[in-house]
């Protein structure tokens, strides 16, 4: 593992650029610690200080293009973060309005800030950023042809990429610390779970500008990456994934200094009721706002809001299925627009089905100099347990933490 | 007879006015600037504040210009390294506001922005984003100021007003050189119609029939800061297809 860190590093130090070089590279080497509250637990790890590296590197040449990028983390105070991915890897060809690609893509369909029903592709590790994730790069070959001012994409997805959850000594765990995570499980069709990683998924997905608006669809008939059932085993919990069909979209409009952004989704799980296996079908509704303005100095400041709704299912399953059931998120970015790039950010998630239920970040960031930057971040969630089974973001009642990084990028 | 004198004269004062001859100027010097086709550029941005501390930023472009409308164009930046491979796509409109989209690599996500906030900074620069987007003739008011000469050369002073309520600007005094077809001057005054950036565009070069001013220095008079914007590389005459400005493709 951390032999991978230090290749990616190794690689990050032979960056280079130039206008007629068909390749460009890019990369981040960074050092960063948290610290968790206390939760008197001696099982879990309530500190991080670890080394974090990511490289990025691109070829276009005439019609041809590759993409090589991945990261990895070492952390010495908690070895269960230490980990690596590839996010891309694939080489592609673009012609007019055609373009192929395939190999590991990471793919972002959001047009949200923070509730992302919409964007389905690509497993995460989820013992990261509790927001937005770090995604792990999925095989896929994927077409597109444009039309208008857009175009229509097939995705094959051959492989399933397990997510990475966090191990029950994380503070961001989801299950009681002491209880062992197996490895995963999928559910190809209603009798047959399989850990074997190949299989055919498949989606399709459609975008388009009209003036002012952007919106796409999307359909998807593939593995779960979001919403594990959890099943005891001999030796621990399996996650297990479903198979499900995704169809949603996103729509996006300009009104001035004023954005709207609607994500949907609907689940239709495939059930394995003779393994006793079920996952409740489901949507999902994000609506944004986000208006922008200028101060006097030339900084920005823009305020954001969003609300989030799993529909179709009772209370009890909506706080089973995500810990953003039916949130609320309020928010402030205050850009300075200065040398420095210094920029503030504020965002408070309530829950508006379940009392007493909070969510609060503060991030920071700035460039030291050309090539440094710091970002720090405090986050706190009060979400005290009510049952005797912490639901929804019970799950991490007083996870506060503090999170600290400082980078020098390439 | 002294009727008919009279009504000449009326018929001629009403034909060129300040405004009408200021459009007029500033239609034909669009016009000669038109049929460049598509644009490669690389350009480096000193930032200086005050106290002469420069702080380097980097970024190429590439332009389509399109004759029915405003043009197309992508911004990669190149440098901080923190920015590094961040572009920003405009489809620029004659009226209205423009169409942009920015990409963050880091999160590999296209995001759609309002461009309406056009007086926000460029990059922590004197540049803000409306000195620094296609400058359509629909997007002004004009107003013939007189002919005269600066630094040697000829040229009509302009007075321009933007349309747009969210410009930065209650008017800008521009001195377009009758030669260049370009500006050498422009002066820029804020809402309280006080003097805040002068803009000084140097060193203009030919390629072709077109001129192009390698060097902008933006001024700001009332912080005492300056930005400068060279051109190392530049290339007219690219021909460039309209699915190369697609927002689809930002991400590679």
């Amino acid at each position: 593992m951390k032999w991978r860190v230090a290749l990616l590093c190794l690689l990050g130090g032979m960056a280079w650029t130039g206008t007629d070089n068909p390749w460009q590279s890019q990369g981040e080497v960074a050092a960063e610690g948290r610290i968790f509250s206390d939760d008197d637990r001696p099982e879990t790890n309530d500190s991080g200080a670890g080394f974090f590296a990511r490289l990025d590197v691109g070829y276009q040449k005439g019609h041809w293009r590759a993409s090589l990028r991945g990261f990895g983390r070492v952390d010495r105070e908690d070895p269960t973060r230490d980990f690596t991915a590839v996010e891309e890897a694939w080489w592609g060809w673009r012609k007019k309005s055609w373009e192929a690609k395939l190999g590991f893509q990471m793919l972002n369909w959001t047009a949200t800030e923070a509730f992302h029903p919409a964007d389905l592709i690509n497993s995460r590790n989820l013992d990261s950023n509790l927001e937005n994730p770090e995604k792990l790069g999925e095989l896929i070959g994927s077409l597109r042809k444009g039309f208008g001012q857009g175009g229509v994409t097939v995705y094959l997805m051959p492989r399933f990429e397990e997510p990475n959850l966090p191990d029950g000594r994380s503070r961001l765990s989801f299950v009681p610390p002491g209880i062992a995570l197996t490895p995963a499980a999928w559910l190809t069709d209603p009798d047959t779970l399989t850990t074997d990683s190949y299989g055919t998924q498949w989606g399709l997905r459609l975008t388009q500008t009209h003036g002012s608006a952007d919106w796409s669809l999307h359909v998807l008939d593939h593995l779960d990456r979001q919403q594990p059932v959890f099943r005891q085993i001999e030796n621990g919990i399996q996650p297990v994934y479903l198979r499900v069909r995704d169809y949603g979209g996103t729509y996006l409009h300009i009104l001035g200094a004023l954005i709207a952004k609607v994500e949907a989704n609907y689940r239709d799980f495939i059930q394995a009721d003779q393994l006793e296996l079920r996952q409740e079908d489901h949507g999902q509704l994000a609506v944004g706002f986000e208006y922008g303005w200028v101060y006097a100095g030339g900084g920005e400041g823009t305020l954001l809001a969003e609300g989030v709704s799993v529909v179709d299912v009772s209370e009890t399953t909506r706080a089973r299925l995500t810990p953003f059931q039916r949130d609320v998120l309020v928010g402030y970015r205050h850009a300075w627009n200065d040398a420095l790039s210094r920029e503030l950010t504020f965002t408070f998630i309530a829950d508006l089905e379940r009392s007493h239920e909070y969510l609060g970040n503060l991030r920071y960031k700035q460039r030291l100099s050309d090539v440094w930057a710091v970002e720090a971040s405090l986050r706190f969630i009060d979400a005290p347990v009510d049952s005797t089974v912490p639901m929804g973001l019970q799950v991490l009642d007083e996870s506060n933490q503090v999170q600290l990084k400082l980078s020098r990028y390439f | 007879m002294k009727i008919m004198v009279l009504c000449l004269f009326g018929l001629m004062a009403w034909a060129t006015t300040p405004e009408s001859e200021g459009l007029r100027i500033a239609t034909l010097v669009d016009k000669a600037n038109e049929g460049f086709v598509g644009e490669y550029a690389e350009m480096e941005m000193v930032l200086i504040n005050a106290h002469g501390d420069k702080t380097v930023r980097k970024l190429n472009s590439q332009t389509k210009e399109k004759l029915d409308d405003g043009d197309m164009s992508i911004s990669i930046f190149q440098w901080p390294a923190d920015v590094k491979g961040t572009k920003m796509l405009t489809w620029s409109h004659k009226t209205g506001d423009d169409d942009q989209w920015l990409y963050l690599p880091a999160l590999k996500r296209v995001k759609r922005i309002s461009s309406r906030n056009k007086s926000g900074s460029f990059m922590g620069s004197e540049f803000s984003y409306e000195d620094l987007g296609s400058q359509e003739v629909e997007e002004f008011t004009y107003k013939f100021l007189e002919e005269t000469t600066l630094e040697g050369r000829k040229v009509w002073k302009l007075e321009r007003i933007p349309v747009s309520s969210k410009s930065g600007y209650s008017k800008e005094w521009v001195w377009l050189d009758q030669t260049y077809n370009n500006p050498v001057r422009i002066e820029y005054y804020d809402r309280k119609q006080e003097l805040l950036k002068i803009a000084t565009f140097k060193d203009y070069k030919a390629y072709g029939t077109y001129w192009r001013a390698d060097t902008i220095e933006m001024e700001n008079v009332q912080t005492g800061k300056r930005s400068v914007i060279t051109w190392n590389v530049r290339e007219l005459g690219k021909s460039y297809s309209e699915e190369q400005f697609a927002s689809d493709y930002l991400t590679d």
